[in-house]
């Protein structure tokens, strides 16, 4: 306390930071305690949703209408060569609810007329329009993921299938480039160690020999996570798991995982008529959008990391990534170009590096997203008169709070667009309120869970597919059926 | 001599303790900063240092305060937090915030994003680029 007056013509001039530091005396330890604040923690249930377009809040010129309500699920819209939408219903939502996955025409007037549906094996991921065919990402929870092709009779061929997408994360994308299908097929695991979070999410007793797979071969460190047993009724019995291995296996000192094909965390590619599934691209976790842009390159957002699991990784951002074609892009030690071994989880050390070796320095990212904001669908403004011609939009789905991690304020919930040259991400389309959140949480009728967004064919409207309301519950993800809806933002004086 | 030191010790420490309080009342408000409509297009900032700090913030910062707002971490753009005290707060991470040392971020650049943050807590936007 004297060094304090004694010094104190030096601390005037620092007094700022010294009440900074007083400040966070007083508080130390608070931000362990600070609860979850996220965007599906809700005080009550929700028996319905809402819908008022007038609840959100878009640039100045531009307007939001309603296309179609009441669907279940919905993560994605393409077009044909008319411009007619087509939607997807997903038929799986995390929370374990498995349905018939669908393909539908969205009429005029809102209503659907089904194309095809699917076997139960959701989640549909993504669908995409080329040459009288539709291309879907079936995401494959139950039986591995397919790429299925689907013609306007709703005659359907399956170009791959055997998709490692019985985990977390499902097969994603896809886009179509040069002739070939390429999509997204998304990680086992959160951070390579299959764990008590995936006996949560319900695979780990359907598929206990599950686990990620690595494209090409990687020396692991024998790193071991103890857990107790959820597989035997025991209460004493501890399982024992290393990373890249399925539950209750280790690895051996030295020990080289073999790469295979098809592989977790990868871009892989088909020719458009079928034929040998190649490697793109790996070392990514949830590759989950995709888009090729105006200049032809294709961009990926990332999901990245959650605060779960045996290995919990905090506070990586999701990313926004361009493809670069045979390049390791750092699941499951970095996120972008930031080692996650360096990154404290508060109140725990940093997660122990899983590999050995580095293939090389995972590439720059084009921008980096909010942590937890579910980063999703992207699509490219191509027209002038829309705007922002250029730019990506993403639909960001929103946290799953605290399931993922903690979060002080619901993060996502809306459509950003990106700046990829600068990386800089600005808000596009945000529900009306002071807060940041979903409709059900401001009690709203605007946007809930954005996934996707797409760009009709003339670019005059972008299209949102909002997959509906999902709560976080005590018992995990509780998604609502019927409650999705597809948005159209157009601008009024182009 | 002894008595009137103590004395001024005593008022410094209720001082700075009632400080303390009001800033952490402002530090623990929620964001009450209005929704203004998102931007109808494309802005830069007025100088090059602003310009810089906001693609600097966007990399390094955004992930954790979405928008300068709470996230993962605190909202930072709701309270009159003094450069200074951002500045410090990114080289030393004080909390569970990780820190960013001079090999992430030079000494200009932590300037830059300060600068920035300060300048969107005024709800300052940019300026419209002509095409
Ligand atoms: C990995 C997440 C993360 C990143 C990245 C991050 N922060 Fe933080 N920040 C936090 C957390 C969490 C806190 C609260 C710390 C605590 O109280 O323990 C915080 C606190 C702060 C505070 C103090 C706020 C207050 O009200 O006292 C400031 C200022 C701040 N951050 C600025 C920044 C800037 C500028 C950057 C980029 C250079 C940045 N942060 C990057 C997580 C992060």
């Amino acid at each position: 306390m004297t060094t304090f007056l004694v010094n104190s013509n030096l601390m005037k001039g620092h007094l700022n930071i010294i009440l900074f530091l007083g400040i966070l005396f007083l508080v130390s330890g608070c931000y362990r305690i600070m609860s979850s604040d996220g965007g599906g923690q809700l005080s009550y249930d929700p028996d319905r949703r809402n819908i008022d377009p007038a609840d959100v809040l878009l640039p100045e010129g531009y307007e939001i209408e309603v296309v179609a309500r009441d669907l279940t699920f919905p993560t994605a819209v393409t077009f044909d060569e008319q411009g007619t939408p087509y939607v997807i219903e997903a038929g799986y939502s995390y929370g374990e609810v498995f349905l018939e996955p669908k393909l539908l025409r969205v009429e005029p007037d809102g209503s659907r007329t089904t194309i095809f549906t699917g076997e139960i094996n959701g989640p549909w991921n993504g669908v995409t329009y080329y040459n009288e065919h539709f291309f879907i990402s079936e995401g494959g929870e139950l039986k591995g993921g397919k790429i299925l092709k689907v013609n306007k009779e709703g005659e359907a061929e399956v170009l791959v299938d055997g998709l490692p997408s019985l985990g977390d994360h499902h097969t994603n994308g896809p886009v179509i480039k040069e002739g070939y299908v390429y999509f997204g097929q998304g990680t086992a695991t959160n951070s390579g160690v299959v764990g008590l979070d995936n006996a949560e999410f319900g695979w780990l007793y359907r598929y206990e020999d599950f686990h990620d797979i690595p494209c090409k071969d990687i020396l692991v460190n024998p790193l071991t996570f103890e857990t107790e047993n959820v597989l035997t009724d025991a209460s004493d019995d501890i399982a024992v798991t290393g990373p890249f291995s399925p539950y209750n296996k280790t690895v051996e000192p030295n020990q080289v995982i073999e790469g295979a094909l098809p592989c977790t965390g990868a871009i892989m590619r088909i020719p458009v008529d079928g034929g040998d599934l190649e490697l793109v691209a790996w070392g990514f976790r949830n590759p989950y959008g995709m888009a090729v842009a105006p200049d032809g390159e294709i961009y990926i957002t990332q999901n990245s990391y959650d605060v779960r699991g045996s290995r919990p990784v905090w506070g990586t951002g999701d990313l926004l990534w361009k493809l670069e074609k045979n390049r390791w892009y750092g699941w499951p030690d970095y996120n972008g170009s930031h080692k996650i071994t360096n990154l404290e989880v508060p109140g725990k050390d940093s997660p122990a590096p899983v590999m050995a070796q580095y293939p090389e320095e995972p590439p720059h990212p084009v921008a980096t997203f909010g942590v937890h904001s579910s980063s999703n669908g992207i699509s490219f403004s191509t027209n002038k008169n829309f705007g922002f011609n250029g730019q990506a939009f993403v639909a960001q789905f929103g946290d799953m709070a605290p399931g993922v991690g903690k979060v002080l304020a619901p993060v996502g919930f809306k459509v950003v667009r990106v700046d990829v040259d600068s990386g800089i991400v600005e808000e596009f389309a945000v529900n009306k309120a002071v807060k940041n959140g979903p409709a059900t949480w401001l009690k709203s009728g605007g946007l809930e869970r954005p996934v996707s967004v797409s760009f009709n064919p003339s670019g005059d409207a972008l299209y949102i597919v909002d997959f509906g309301i999902m709560t976080m519950t005590d018992k995990g993800p509780n998604p609502m059926k019927k409650s999705g809806v597809i948005w159209k933002v157009t601008k009024q004086d182009q | 001599m002894e008595s009137n030191e103590a004395g001024s010790i005593r008022r410094t420490g209720i001082i700075f303790l009632l400080l303390c309080i009001l800033f952490l009342g402002v530090r623990m408000s929620s964001c009450s900063a209005p929704k203004t409509a998102p931007l109808a297009q494309v802005v830069e900032m007025p100088t090059e240092s602003l310009q810089q700090g906001r693609v600097l913030f966007n990399e390094y910062c955004a992930s954790c305060h979405p928008g300068g707002m709470a996230g993962v971490g605190l909202a930072i753009i709701n309270k009159p937090l003094p450069e200074d005290v951002i500045e410090f707060q990114i080289r030393n991470g004080i909390g569970v915030m990780p820190a960013f040392n001079d090999k992430m971020l030079s000494d200009e650049e932590v300037e830059n994003i300060a600068e920035y943050l300060v300048y969107l807590r005024k709800g300052k936007k940019g300026e419209k680029v002509e095409h």
